[in-house]
């Protein structure tokens, strides 16, 4: 734990560290874009309700990757095919009609297209501070173990979609979204690696790391 | 040149007509040879009523019965007579030439009460003997859910006309086994409990998808108890055709575990099936 928090702390340095004035784009310019982040989860039972589930413990790494259209120094918006890998250690009791389905993710996934836009509101330096928000779709994909929990126990390997159907609902897809607040700074002249942190829908996530490339012509 | 050909045309003729006299025709056709894996079965079979306000054909019906056997002693079948048709899972001792079967019976029988016609869903075990091409069924009660009070008991009588069993293309086979045999030893659960670990395959055999019931049920016998039954949401919804599936059981006692599963199939048949009776061995 000290490690990480070593670790983000240099990373917050480099970032905040004064730098010499580069070439700028300042014609809002396309670009790829990709991102990061290590581990988003479920707290609690908050969303419990709209799986119908009576506990889920949801976790897994994050990866990003498409376009962005922006500025070096200011917003950007883009649209990004997303994966959130489930961890085997990831849980959802499901309440069906008749019992309770205990889920463990074994190979399962989302996988979903978002569009994003960052806000800066503030700039120290070459660093930008703002909010990043999003909203998309992905599609529960892979395979869970779903077991009736008794004197006898039943376990089933299943469609990730169908562990949902026993609640009687059919659920392939889920809506994900974002609202994260986050620095970005400039490395060099294309690159803006930005750092966030918030609401990742279905869950949040403490650190997520982002970057764009911008390919336009320089000023 | 011409008298050449004429012996040619003779000699040729002459083993043409040899060939196609009746003298170098099979003497008789093969026997029927059962003991295999299965076996097609027609003979005619009888119902009694024993209770209920309804009425069914007492009379002889043609019964025409095919049986699989599968993994280990595992025997399956499905069955048609002139008023009733259903499916029979259970164990075999012996082999299907010279063996014993206890099965479940789940069937669908016409029925009549006040002018007005049923199909009542009846479920009963029947035991039979498997002798050369001879098969006898005895079902001593067939109780059914639907038609209160509605009990019959069956009598049958068959010879094997065909070593393979016969299978319908109109409507889906499921077929439920227990893989490595309906009497499962003393193992280890996946929690590393001691226990009775097994696992049951779901297999669709005509290549005709199955949509299921929401639940299915679930009889256990633990000890010297009673059988004690449960329903259990279905996990998923659908098999399609010639597709199967499984899931994982395991029991921390010994007694024994039978599972029903029902629904219908995409031609609008009602599906209804039963895994053997698993016993779970001490």
């Amino acid at each position: 734990m000290t490690n990480r928090y070593v670790a983000l702390l240099a990373l917050a340095c480099a970032l905040l560290a004064p730098m010499p004035a580069a070439a700028q784009i300042d014609d809002p310019s396309w670009g790829i874009a990709g991102g990061f982040s290590p581990q988003w989860a479920v707290p609690g039972d908050w969303l419990a309700g709209l799986f119908d589930a009576q506990r889920i413990d949801v976790k897994g790494p994050e990866f990003r990757l498409g376009i962005v259209r922006g500025t070096t120094l200011g917003g950007e918006w883009g649209v990004s095919l997303i994966h959130k890998r489930l961890s085997k250690e990831s849980t959802v009791a499901v309440t069906g009609t008749n019992d309770v389905l205990t889920v463990v993710a074994n190979d399962a996934e989302m996988l979903g297209v978002e569009a994003h836009r960052f806000f800066p509101f503030a700039r120290v330096n070459k660093v930008q501070i703002g909010v990043n928000l999003g909203g998309g779709i992905a599609q529960l994909r892979g395979f869970v173990t779903g077991t009736y929990v008794g004197t006898t126990s039943t376990n089933f390997t299943l469609p990730f979609p169908d562990a949902i159907g026993v609640t009687g609902r059919k659920v392939d897809w889920i809506p994900v979204g974002r609202a994260e607040l986050a620095a970005a700074t400039l490395v060099g002249e294309r690159l803006k690696v930005r750092v966030s942190g918030g609401f990742n829908m279905p869950g949040f996530q403490v650190v997520s790391l982002s970057f764009s490339y911008l390919l336009g012509q320089d000023k | 040149m011409r008298n050449t050909l004429t012996r040619i045309a003779f000699v040729v003729t002459a083993a043409a007509a040899a060939a196609c006299s009746p003298g170098t025709l099979p003497g008789s056709p093969s026997p029927i040879l059962v003991g295999g894996a299965g076996g097609k079965y027609n003979g005619s079979i009888t119902y009694r009523r024993l209770g209920g306000n309804y009425t069914i054909t007492e009379a002889v019906q043609q019964l025409k019965l095919s049986l699989t056997l599968r993994d280990v002693n595992q025997i399956t079948g499905s069955f048609q007579t002139g008023e009733s048709s259903g499916t029979v899972q259970g164990v075999l001792t012996g082999d299907m030439s010279n063996g014993s079967f206890d099965v479940t019976v789940l069937i669908v029988t016409t029925a009549r009460q006040g002018g007005t016609t049923s199909s009542c869903e009846g479920r009963g075990q029947a035991t039979g003997i498997l002798s050369g091409l001879n098969l006898t069924w005895t079902a001593g009660s067939i109780a059914y859910d639907n038609c209160p009070g509605l009990r019959v008991s069956s009598q049958a009588d068959a010879i094997a006309v065909s070593p393979i069993p016969d299978v319908s293309p109109a409507q889906a086979s499921l077929v439920i086994t227990v893989l490595g045999g309906a009497t499962v030893p003393r193992g280890t659960c996946a929690a590393g409990v001691a226990g009775y670990p097994f696992t049951v395959e779901m297999s669709e055999t005509a290549g005709v998808n199955v949509t299921f019931d929401s639940r299915f049920r679930i009889e256990e016998r633990h000890g010297a108890g009673g059988v004690s039954a449960s329903e259990l949401d279905m996990p998923f919804g659908t098999i399609n055709g010639g597709t199967r599936r499984t899931y994982a059981t395991c029991s921390p006692v010994a007694g024994t575990y039978q599972a029903f599963f029902s629904g219908t199939d995409a031609r609008g048949n009602r599906i209804r099936v039963a895994s053997p009776v698993v016993t779970l061995a001490p």
